[in-house]
């Protein structure tokens, strides 16, 4: 069975394993744990330790894996492992939590660094009146004009569409035609 | 005709907003004691900014562009008039949109509110009161008794915090509590010296992260990735850590080493990141998937 795979990515707590478990035809397969530390836990109480795995079965010969990356820095030793392979990425943020950008720029280089893969920026919560508008999240970032910034409402599946739609584009465009 | 009047009537944030939507094209020019400005719009947007200060030694501040609007959001009077006109200065200088300022005028102040309030807790000395109004009977819980112990009149709230390695904000509401029950008191020290208002440092989207990330945001791989030349500019890739034993290498991150002095950093040979090979897939493959996903 040939498998393409797409990393979801991004700082703590920005809606990965959301993203992943509204698009996934299995039950997405996690390795949650309780959060230990203060500042963390007052965010959520439970936490990606290792990944999050979500399936599309596109034919008997096909299928989209979705990998969730843990988003605390202290676990990047999975990024590397969970890219390896992967044809994108998709890196999310909480619009509502100007405070996580900077993570989401360490998180940006490091991927940047390991990868040369098309991906997306990802503004989670857009739904949220409190959240950043995408554009002031692209200015705070300092993208190039390239990389796209999507608006994105995690647990809604036709924004969720979008998004994978549009990096899948992206990697249909940079893709040279395989024999 | 000039639309004239004052700051404290009409907030620069509400003007600029009035002179954008309705399009106008002109110069707004304010004044405020020694201090001096000039904005000036043009199809919807602002174009340029000047602010000029004359301290009463005589000596002059000169701002412009995003820094002189900064300036201006800290005024809260003003005199202020905004004639139309074609004739606008010969250098443009403000390139970030106006809400986008206004976000970070507001995070700015947030967080100078953030850093005075834990001067403040800083600064904090909580003192035994040694002679506590009479109470027939005081309930304390474990926590209140514990910051009790710790007081000496000598440490500060932030000390006590470090010292007990709890979080500095339940110390503070454990403090204040015990201060209402009236047996101990809360004695500010005197404030530090702070950095004049004119050495305040501005925001910049670069100074968010280190150089060395800021650079790499815009890294050759990234460039690669979109099918994009990378930028004929000099790009300092984060150093890589070398360790002598087995570790992994990868730029800028390093395993937990035995000893920091063990990793000795490396300059770079050349300029381009090293990526990992680019997986191939075949167009045909992504179709399908493209069409399975529009149709969940």
């Amino acid at each position: 069975m040939e498998i393409v795979k797409i990393v979801v990515t991004g700082a703590y707590a920005a809606g990965k394993t959301q993203f992943i478990q509204s698009i996934s035809e299995i039950e997405v397969v996690n390795t949650e744990a309780e959060v230990q530390k203060e500042d963390e836990l007052e965010i959520k109480s439970q936490t990606t330790v290792a990944l999050d795995f979500g399936k599309i079965t596109i034919n008997p010969e096909l299928a989209l894996y979705l990998f969730g990356t843990p988003g605390q820095e202290r676990f990047d030793f999975m990024w590397e492992i969970l890219a390896s392979g992967c044809l994108g990425y998709l890196v999310m943020v909480d619009s509502t939590r100007p405070e996580q950008l900077r993570e989401a720029a360490n998180v940006i280089r490091y991927f940047t660094e390991m990868l040369d893969v098309p991906f997306i920026v990802v503004a989670n919560k857009q739904d949220d009146p409190t959240g950043l508008p995408v554009d002031y999240i692209r200015y705070r970032l300092n993208l190039p004009d390239y990389v796209p910034v999507l608006p994105c409402v995690a647990k809604d599946r036709e924004s969720v569409k979008n998004v994978l739609l549009t990096l899948l584009d992206l990697i249909y465009q940079t893709t040279e035609e395989v024999a | 005709m000039a639309l004239q009047g004052n700051l404290v009537d009409l907030p620069l944030i509400d003007l600029v907003q009035v002179l954008t939507l309705q399009n106008k094209t002109g110069v707004l020019t304010l004044s405020r004691n020694f201090s001096q400005a000039q904005v000036a719009f043009t199809k919807s947007r602002i174009y340029s900014a000047f602010v000029h200060h004359t301290n009463q030694n005589g000596l002059s501040v000169y701002k412009q562009g995003e820094e002189a609007l900064y300036d201006l959001l800290d005024w809260p009077d003003g005199q202020f008039t905004f004639e139309l006109t074609n004739a606008l200065p010969a250098v443009e200088n403000v390139q970030v949109k106006w809400d986008h300022m206004i976000l970070e005028y507001c995070r700015l102040s947030d967080e100078k509110d953030q850093k005075h309030h834990q001067n403040e807790i800083i600064l904090t000395r909580p003192k035994l009161v040694p002679d506590p109004p009479y109470q027939a009977e005081i309930k304390l819980d474990l926590e209140q008794w514990r910051l009790l112990f710790q007081i000496n009149g000598e440490l500060t709230l932030k000390e006590i915090a470090d010292n007990t390695r709890q979080d500095y904000r339940v110390i503070v509401s454990l403090a204040e509590n015990l201060e209402k029950l009236g047996l101990i008191t809360l004695e500010r020290m005197a404030q530090p010296k702070t950095k004049s208002a004119n050495s305040r440092t501005y925001y910049q989207p670069s100074q968010e992260i280190n150089n060395a990330s800021a650079n790499s945001l815009h890294s050759p791989n990234m460039a690669r990735a979109f099918g994009k030349e990378p930028a004929n500019r000099p790009y300092s890739k984060p150093p890589v850590l070398t360790a002598p034993s087995s570790d992994r290498t990868i730029p800028g991150h390093f395993a937990q080493p035995a000893s920091i002095s063990h990793f000795q950093p490396v300059s770079p040979q050349n300029n381009d990141a090293v990526a990992a090979p680019k997986p191939k897939v075949q167009r045909g493959v992504l179709s399908g998937i493209m069409a399975k996903i529009r149709g969940l």
